[in-house]
């Protein structure tokens, strides 16, 4: 253990001290010894039961075959027995001989884990969601973060992309993210914590762009998952929980008796959200009747109208290929399969064993994701109150990535489509649908392992240390073609792997005086975390057979840069709890971190966090009450969380060997068929390597950003207040959240610096956010228990209110982004709103466009003069020139306002039905997919491909086209002698669209085969299901075309990658 | 029973070893980056020290090409043009300098050119140096004893300094007044006022800086590869005499200009070689911006290469016709021998139709790539900013610019180049006057240095002297009011409260 985690430089630190502790011996007391036996419904052992005292106090717990003996005074006449997932039981104490527990949940007895401990619902005073992993099971997606959309109260869900695999950006309680783009390294996923283990995806980079870590576990071995969202849950992490705590336990043995399962599904993925477009002779007719109405005489005189149109008989123009679907699968399959042995021996130790296998094709040919992962948990008691655990999760995984990754022209998006009515030879079609055999090899391997050791030395007293390690190792090597990319041959070979390890060593005490109980928990824990990177690229292989690098001399061709990084942490915590009659409940936290982050000065913050909880229907008054409402509960915590700036090395003033400049180049030619350029960056002056912080950015700018030595831990004080009540005997049960998350000194890396500096920017924990909310949730049995139909229906719908409260500079707005698609941070609106030109319809006749009173001249765009059928955008400064400067900040984001879900559960016997609904509502997204359409087909371009097949179509009479009309879009067609206004900028708020939706996520209907036909068949049991899932989706725009899928960064909604409905059915084996 | 109980102490010792270690650990909590430079991580060798140093260079040349810049602000409103046939450059060439842009078009020139941002890039770069070498130990320094270690040290602040009186200098010929920042800053965040100073403030700093750093420098290294692309003290003196002419103090600037010529080690290149001047590094360069190599070279049809601009085919062949028009009037009376080797061996023309077009051609040491049957084309010729043939001819104007001129040795300065140039000697005799004479001066080095980024300076000059502008869009009242000085762009004023408009200006560009 020692030489383990006490490696490299830690060897050379010296232990000075050691916590000793006393053993205390057990004080033995004359009670009355009483024994029983737990089982489930089905005759098997429950072991771990923990049997209490009526008042909570814990006596003891069952071991492997179900039985306990506890020690009890005389007075105790009832004891209680509670189970995860089961429902506790209040058992006189003369009838503890074969106590039957049965599946299912009051919602007050969940057994929660916070942090270092565990503790009833009834007892926690923070906020705490907790979702069982059967209600995730059997989706088909690769991992589980895919699956929390709408299932939990307050957490939001985004992803950029459809493809199999790809990652999502977790969101609990409103976004705090201000590193735009991920530029300085992001940090902003929640904490994940695995069977106990630190597993921080934001340590975690991949070789792909949408590496997702978290497939690492197979969600069909989830148990639970609880996400922790206020500060006192999320404060024994300390800095690490400001973006909440996201807890997943996956199962463990159930039984003593041996437990085979083997669950496999089987489906197809169909009916991907594709753009609207029309092709053939639709195209043609409406492409025609658009340039013949306004094209100049002169335009269609000379020819001006592309030959693929007007050349109907030439079969090389005659076809009507639908791009879009050329790409995309027809039926792609998905199939899963999972095994688990599960047992004890021995008596005291327990096993469970899993594997495995999940294979998705992807809906867009040449995608695919396929994993083996198989996982291992031994528990082992060697001695009585000693307990050794082990568990190791693996995952290996092989993705193909398509040929939409390098200079490819046909990638899935909307501007890249030619037209229909051009034809593409079958070898060059195989090369953009990946059928062809090029090189395309995404191998992950992860593996999250840990051995914990704990140690009752004492009635009241528990040891435990755990060490963990996990990695992530993601090789991507692909091979893009000449045909592909249009230059020349390039491999590409990438390489992370990010190795991490953790250790914890924790002591708790916990005790009982009368109706007081009190735990206390004091601890300590390091976590190393390493980034290896690699990156090389080979330009101009000229023979055939070789898909890597070999074959390029050393040189300009042949590009290589590798990166390391390090990072460490050291904290310490403390924690107390205490109850009274489990009545009054308080808690306080307390938790140093130090971080090889920042400075000597800075490294430590205190991160800290108190909260009480009444029990209020426990009190003598409410007795009259309880017959309505069975339990209610009133909490409330303030504490302080952290955060780390993305940065691992934000306190170094980063140079950099960049002696480029505007024009400036290497000779080496870049970019794509469509559009090449010289590029490279000088690194030399007359051959000397040059140093600065000051790397050439943009025109006239560098990215120079003076570093803070001072920089220091994000703060996030938050405030919660809640309830959980339960009504008519738990059959409907809500929780009530009210919080306030603020978060302070938020790390901002591109502040502009005065210009005398020599800076473009400057860094530092400079900003501050709020973000406010109302989170719901709703459960009911409506049917009651006794009913043999039963409807389970739960609700949770969580409000949000983000804003900017403090910016540096006194104030001023801060831009992001490109010039011409800007995002703002501005004071008291949410963080980065769209930067929009607003518009007013269009000129509908030239006499329209307004007048200079001074110049007598006409309203110009950039100084040109604008024209009937040219948008009205709002001249905001009056001076009779729409350039720049008429933007203003919208106070629209991306980021939703109300989340949610909506299950509706329906059993009869055997028989199962649910729906799962999810909905998001508030945000604004840009119609990118549309955008990009429209600039991909100016006139101009379709000279030469006679431009994308018309997907417009469905909104064409929207668009202006003879002078008088008052239409939402400006001109389509612009001839000879007209000048294109830029129409199709993405920052138009034409382009701006409502993002909110409703999904039928999941619909599900299960079979279980009666218990007779099972166990004549020789099964435990026997499931049948099916599901579909993606169903459907209805958008509050009916422009985008998928409003679930949209890029974090930007806001922008252009399917990249569409997603589809997937539908399964499998079967459920328990042997 | 059995050994149940024993167990219980075993497990405990067992366990309690694991816990806590020292809070004084705190190499685990120090983590160097070793695969990003950092200020903390570097300054240990003299190869640092020189990286370093050679960055106040590479940020000269990154504000020299941000918008063809060093020939926009030296030639370009100036009389050497027809036509600028592009509307950007146009206005500039037109001295309309106070065009609103928005400060999110980065991308204009105009807006470029009114921005000192690049040329602060470079001054910080130096303040910098400043600082961490002083802070080196003289055993980081290369030498093999302390005193060479030592001087190794100070040719690296010598260069430093060098290259922030250059900065400075060039500032204050295109603004006049700017802010003044000699130090080091270790936060910037609270600087938000940085008032402009005085010019005569300003070029005094640089006049500081110069003559501390040619103490520290050697004269022309012949076999030195950084010979002319990095100062040397022929290099210091040059700037100096410059500087001097600027302010009027032509005494100095004589004696200046003598410490180049005579101590320098530069030659004149013979007259059938003028070519090998442009691509850098002659034996008459004394300093250059270097660029060119194809590894740190321009591409000749980016906006920031004076290539695109004013070259045409055959030299560029993607360009029929040049962008920016020579002016066929200022050439024919400039050269009006047109035997004049200048003219013969740098200019070039293009037939459209009846018209021809002439070009320079100073700058067509021009290399291609080709990829995918597509051609593109580098630059790869140095920024020349100072050379032996302007030093003459900057004595020569020192010496005629005296209340008493010194006609012979003016006269016999600019015979020198004259002769070179293979053209007959200019007259004594044919020179009325003092004006005649700067004029003569004048004259000659447009003929000399035509675009070579110094028209417009030596056309500010010599207004100053001779109270007539030749400058096309400035008249002799604006140019009196300051109108040669560049506005700043009101983008400044948004981080810095602390500036003002430069005079001339103040009322037309507002924001």
């Amino acid at each position: 253990m020692h030489q383990l985690f006490f490696n490299g430089k830690l060897k050379t630190c010296v232990l000075l001290s050691c916590f000793f502790l006393l053993y205390l011996g057990a004080y033995a007391q004359k009670k009355i010894e009483r024994s029983g036996h737990v089982q489930e419904a089905k005759g098997d052992p429950v072991s771990g039961a923990t049997i209490e005292d009526v008042k909570g106090h814990v006596l003891g717990q069952t071991d492997s075959k179900g039985n306990f003996t506890v020690s009890v005074s005389d007075t105790v006449s009832r004891i209680k027995v509670t189970y995860a997932g089961y429902m506790a039981l209040v058992v006189p104490i003369g009838k503890l001989g074969n106590i039957v527990l049965s599946q299912g949940k009051s919602p007050m007895d969940e057994v929660i884990v916070m942090g270092y401990g565990s503790q009833t619902r009834k007892k926690v005073t923070g906020s705490v969601a907790i979702l069982d992993g059967d209600a995730i099971k059997n989706t088909p997606e690769v991992s589980f973060d895919a699956m929390l959309e709408g299932r939990v109260a307050g957490i939001s869900i985004q992803s950029s992309s459809g493809e199999p695999g790809a990652k999502s950006n977790v969101i609990i309680r409103g976004t705090t993210n201000v590193d735009y783009g991920n530029a300085n390294g992001g940090n902003t996923q929640p904490l994940y914590v695995i069977d106990g283990v630190i597993f921080d995806v934001n340590n975690i980079q991949g070789a792909y762009a949408l590496s997702n870590p978290l497939s690492l576990i197979n969600p069909n071995d989830i148990e639970s998952i609880e996400v922790l969202k206020d500060a006192s849950a999320a404060a024994i992490y300390g800095a690490r929980g400001g973006n909440g705590v996201i807890i997943v336990k996956t199962r463990r043995a159930l039984s003593k008796r041996p437990l085979v399962t083997f669950n496999t599904y089987a489906g197809a993925t169909t009916a991907p959200r594709l753009m609207d477009v029309i092709t053939g002779n639709a195209e043609r007719t409406l492409k025609m009747r658009l340039l013949a109405s306004q094209l100049g005489y002169t335009d269609i005189a000379n020819d001006g109208i592309p030959i693929q149109l007007t050349d109907s008989l030439n079969p090389a123009f005659n076809n009507d290929v639908d791009w879009q679907s050329m790409l995309i699968r027809k039926n792609a399959l998905v199939n899963n399969q999972d095994l688990s042995v599960s047992g004890a021996f021995d008596n005291r130790n327990s096993y469970r064993i899993g594997l495995n296998h999940y294979d998705e094709q992807g809906a867009v040919k040449g995608f695919g994701a396929d994993r083996i992962a198989p996982n291992f948990d031994l528990q082992l008691n060697p001695a009585p109150k000693f307990s050794v655990g082990f568990t190791l999760q693996m995952s290996q995984e092989k993705r193909h990535h398509g040929a939409g990754t390098n200079g490819n022209p046909f990638s899935f998006t909307s501007n890249n489509f030619p037209t229909s009515l051009a034809q593409m030879s079958a070898s060059t079609m195989s090369y953009y649908n990946g059928t062809s055999n090029r090189y395309d090899d995404n191998n992950i391997f992860l593996y999250n392992g840990s051995i914990r050791l704990t140690d009752s030395v004492a009635k009241h007293l528990t040891v435990s240390t755990t060490y963990s390690l996990n990695n992530s190792i993601d090789k991507y090597a692909y091979f893009s073609p000449v045909e592909l990319n249009g230059i020349q041959n390039e491999a590409f070979d990438i390489t992370a792997s990010n190795p991490n390890w953790a250790s914890e060593s924790l002591v708790t005490y916990y005790n009982h005086f009368g109706d007081h109980t009190l735990t206390l928990i004091g601890g300590f824990s390091a976590y190393n975390a390493k980034q290896y990177y690699n990156y090389s690229e080979a330009a101009g292989i000229n023979v055939s057979g070789i898909y890597t690098l070999q074959t390029v001399a050393p040189g300009a061709n042949l590009t290589v840069n590798t990166t390391n990084a390090f990072k460490n942490t050291e904290s310490y915590y403390g924690q107390v709890g205490y109850d009274y009659k489990s009545k009054y409940l308080f808690q306080a936290l307390f938790r140093r971190d130090a971080s090889s982050i920042y400075s000597s000065d800075y490294r430590w913050g205190t991160f800290y966090a108190f909260s009480a909880g009444w029990n209020v229907s426990d009190e003598d008054f409410f007795q009259p009450l309880k017959k309505v409402v069975n339990a209610l509960k009133i909490r409330g915590s303030y504490g302080v969380t952290g955060q780390d700036p993305g940065s691992w090395y934000a306190k170094y003033q980063q140079l950099y060997t960049d002696a480029s400049g505007y024009g400036s180049t290497t000779g080496a030619v870049y970019g794509s068929a469509l559009y090449a350029y010289l590029g490279g960056v000088p690194a030399t002056y007359n051959g000397t390597t040059v140093v600065s912080p000051y790397p050439y950015g943009n025109n006239y700018s560098n990215y120079g950003a003076q570093s803070s030595n001072s920089v220091h831990w994000e703060k996030y004080p938050q405030l919660d207040l809640g309830a959980d009540w339960s009504m008519f005997n738990s059959r409907l049960n809500f929780v009530v959240d009210y919080y306030q998350k603020d978060s302070k000194g938020k790390y901002l890396w591109l502040i502009p610096a005065e210009t005398t500096t020599g800076y473009q920017y400057y860094s530092g924990n400079y900003a501050d956010l709020t973000n406010r909310g109302v989170e719901v949730a709703v459960n009911a049995n409506v049917l009651g228990p006794k009913s043999p139909f039963q409807w389970n229906t739960s609700f949770n719908i969580a409000f949000n209110k983000g804003w900017v409260s403090n910016l540096p500079n006194g104030g001023q707005d801060l831009l992001y982004g490109e010039s011409w698609w800007q995002k703002t941070l501005s004071r008291g609106e949410p963080i980065f709103t769209y930067r929009d030109y607003i518009t007013k319809g269009v000129f509908a006749t030239d006499a329209d466009v307004p007048t200079d009173p001074i110049t007598g001249k006409k309203m110009t765009y950039f100084g040109t003069t604008l024209h009937a059928g040219d948008s009205r955008i709002v001249d905001q400064n009056g001076d009779y020139n729409i350039d720049l400067n008429d933007k203003v900040n919208t106070g629209k984001s991306a980021a939703p306002k109300v989340t949610g879900g909506f299950t509706n559960t329906f059993s009869y016997k055997g028989f199962s039905l649910s729906v799962f609904v999810n909905y998001s509502f508030g945000n604004y997204l840009i119609n990118g997919t549309f955008s990009d359409a429209l600039n991909g087909s100016p006139y101009s371009s379709w000279g030469a491909v006679a431009g994308p097949a018309g997907i417009y179509s469905s909104s064409l009479s929207q668009f202006w086209s003879q002078p008088g009309q008052s239409t939402t879009y400006p001109r389509l067609v612009y001839g000879t002698g007209s000048t294109s206004q830029d129409p199709w900028n993405v920052a138009r708020d034409y382009f701006l669209s409502d993002g909110g939706y409703i999904k039928i996520q999941q619909v599900t209907v299960g079979y279980t085969v009666p218990g007779k036909i099972s166990s004549r068949l020789n099964l435990r049991s026997l499931r049948f299901y099916g599901s579909v899932n993606n169903l459907h989706t209805f958008k509050r725009s009916k422009s985008l075309v998928d409003p679930t899928v949209y890029d974090y960064t930007t806001g922008s909604s252009n399917t990249t990658y569409p997603t589809g409905v997937k539908i399964i059915g499998g079967l459920s084996v328990d042997l | 029973m059995k050994m149940k109980l024993k167990n219980k102490y075993i497990n405990s010792s067992l366990l309690l070893v694991t816990l806590l270690y020292s809070t004084a650990c705190h190499k685990f909590l120090d983590q160097n980056p070793i695969s990003t430079l950092s200020d903390q991580t570097s300054w240990k060798t003299d190869a640092d020290a020189n990286s370093q140093v050679a960055g106040c260079y590479s940020l000269i040349r990154s504000a020299f090409n941000n918008a063809c810049s060093y020939y926009s602000y030296g030639d370009l409103p100036t009389d050497l043009w027809s036509s600028i046939n592009t509307g950007d450059y146009g206005n500039i060439y037109q001295v309309n300098w106070a065009i609103s842009i928005p400060s999110v078009n980065t991308y204009d020139p105009k807006l470029k050119l009114r921005l000192w941002t690049p040329f602060y890039s470079s001054i910080q770069q130096s303040n910098r140096c400043l600082h961490f070498l002083n802070q080196m130990s003289d055993a980081d320094f290369t030498g093999s004893s302390s005193s060479d270690q030592e001087a190794r040290r100070n040719k690296y602040l010598a260069e430093a300094k060098f290259c922030r009186a250059f900065n400075y200098f060039y500032m204050a010929r295109v603004w006049g007044d700017v802010p003044l920042d000699t130090s080091y800053q270790a936060d910037v965040s609270s600087i938000t006022i940085d008032p402009r100073v005085a010019q005569e403030k300003v070029l005094q700093s640089a006049i500081s800086d110069l003559n501390w750093a040619k103490n520290w420098l050697s004269y022309r290294d012949r076999n030195s590869t950084d010979r002319v692309v990095r100062a040397d003290k022929g290099t210091v003196f040059a700037l100096l005499a410059h500087i001097y002419a600027w302010r009027g103090s032509y005494d100095s600037c004589r004696i200046a200009c003598d410490s180049v010529i005579q101590q320098g080690g530069y030659g004149l290149v013979a007259g059938s070689s003028y070519s090998s001047i442009y691509k850098g590094q002659s034996i008459e360069g004394i300093f250059e911006v270097a660029q060119n190599t194809s590894t740190e070279a321009l591409s000749a049809q980016s906006d920031a290469s004076i290539v695109r601009w004013t070259m045409a085919a055959p030299y560029l062949p993607t360009i029929a016709i040049p962008i920016w028009q020579t002016s066929g009037n200022v050439l024919s009376k400039l050269y009006s021998d047109t035997t004049d080797k200048r003219y013969t061996s740098s200019f070039a023309y293009v037939t459209s139709g009846s018209t021809n077009y002439y070009f320079c051609t100073k700058y067509s040491n021009i290399s291609s790539e080709t990829a995918n049957g597509v051609t593109y084309y580098l630059s790869a010729n140095n920024i020349n900013v100072f050379r032996l043939a302007d030093i003459y001819l900057l004595r020569a104007e020192a010496n005629a610019a005296s209340p008493v001129p010194d006609y012979a040795s003016a006269v016999a300065d600019i015979n020198i180049v004259r002769e070179r140039a293979g053209i007959a000697d200019l007259q004594l005799s044919n020179i009325p006057g003092r004006i005649a004479l700067i004029n003569a001066v004048t004259d000659e080095r447009g003929r000399e240095l035509w675009l070579e980024g110094s028209r417009y300076y030596d056309l500010v000059r010599n207004a100053r002297l001779t109270l007539t502008s030749q400058l096309p869009y400035i008249n002799i009242s604006d140019f009196q009011k300051g109108k040669y000085y560049w506005p700043i762009d009101p983008s400044l004023m948004l981080t810095n409260s602390g500036l003002t408009q430069t005079p001339y200006w103040q009322q037309l560009l507002e924001q």
